[in-house]
């Protein structure tokens, strides 16, 4: 697979100048127009005549993809009892992994797999119904989440019955303290592992 | 160059990742390569589907020594449009998107 570095030289056509120039490739921010996104610090090759960008290289489009898609994201808020909110705590521990930016993950995880899977998705309504799913609701939850995923999770959390994002939050809470603390789904702890692991915790203890 | 050659040489570049994208419709969007709502394998299976009747060559609006390829390939029900030219071995992409008429 090709890279180009910044400096490295190449050819286009121009625009502005209206004719094939060498380019040099350079970090810029680019806003794309439709959308308003702006993809910060991006390699762009530049007309080395006029100093306009020409072009962007393949390398770049995974950035693009993701500015892209934090614009469509959303923010999911919710606020859950206080115990439940210690088991997100407990399930960071046990990856040895900082809560804070660890949450996000596991939720948008949990998520992904009500969206993919009904009967999983039955799984955590019944354990939002749940006894240890009551209890005043103090501690706010609230991550930013692709629109695609969430408008997926609530369709699939509809069909089986949660109607609001708090029965869902309370539902994947409950359900990943069952697969990480009870060791009830060894291959799904597993795939999450390696998430928390990507987010820098070390290599989940197997004793 | 004819069009099977032409092909060889999109393929290649699109599987090397030796490519760049015009940035006046990738900035507009409508390049679906590259704001990454298509993958390169997609294009690949694209120009893969096209016959010689999908493909027309003209010279690039802007210089006239650049030869621009377009092909326009079937996928299911749609029609797509493909644009891009050769530079060596390396190509810009100037559209990738459904076919609008």
């Amino acid at each position: 697979m090709h890279f180009w570095k910044e400096g490295d030289l190449s050819q286009a056509v121009c625009e502005g100048c209206q004719k094939l120039v060498q380019t040099r490739f350079e970090p810029r921010d680019v806003t794309l127009e439709v959308t308003e996104t702006v993809v910060p610090g991006i390699l762009v090759a530049v007309c080395t005549e006029c100093g306009e960008i020409v072009a962007f290289p393949a390398q770049s489009t995974p950035k693009v993809k993701a500015a892209r898609e934090r614009k469509k994201s959303e923010v999911l808020e919710a606020k859950v009892p206080i115990h439940l909110d210690d088991m997100v705590h407990a399930i960071a521990l046990r990856f040895d992994t900082a809560v804070e930016t660890f949450r996000p993950h596991l939720l948008r995880f949990y998520l992904r797999e009500v969206a993919s899977d009904v009967a999983f998705a039955r799984r955590v309504a019944k354990l939002s119904r749940s006894e240890l799913a009551r209890g005043r609701a103090r501690a706010r939850v609230s991550l930013r989440i692709p629109e695609s995923l969430l408008e997926a999770a609530r369709a699939q959390g509809r069909v089986v019955g949660m109607r609001r994002d708090a029965d869902l939050v309370r539902g994947v809470i409950l359900a990943a303290a069952e697969d990480v603390l009870d060791g009830r789904a060894p291959e799904r702890r597993a795939r999450l592992s390696g998430a928390a692991q990507a987010e820098g915790a070390p290599r989940l203890r197997t004793a | 160059m004819g069009f099977k050659r032409v092909r060889e040489l999109l393929l290649a570049s699109l599987a090397e990742r030796r490519y760049q994208h015009e940035r006046r419709a990738a900035a507009a969007e409508k390049n679906l390569l590259a704001v990454g709502e298509v993958s390169p394998e997609f294009v690949a299976t694209l120009l893969l589907r096209c016959r010689g009747d999908d493909y027309s060559a003209s010279p690039h609006h802007f210089d006239q020594r650049v030869l621009c390829h377009a092909f326009r390939p079937w996928f299911g029900a749609e029609r797509w449009y493909v644009k891009a030219y050769l530079l060596g071995t390396d190509a810009v992409f100037i559209s990738v998107h459904r076919s609008e008429g």
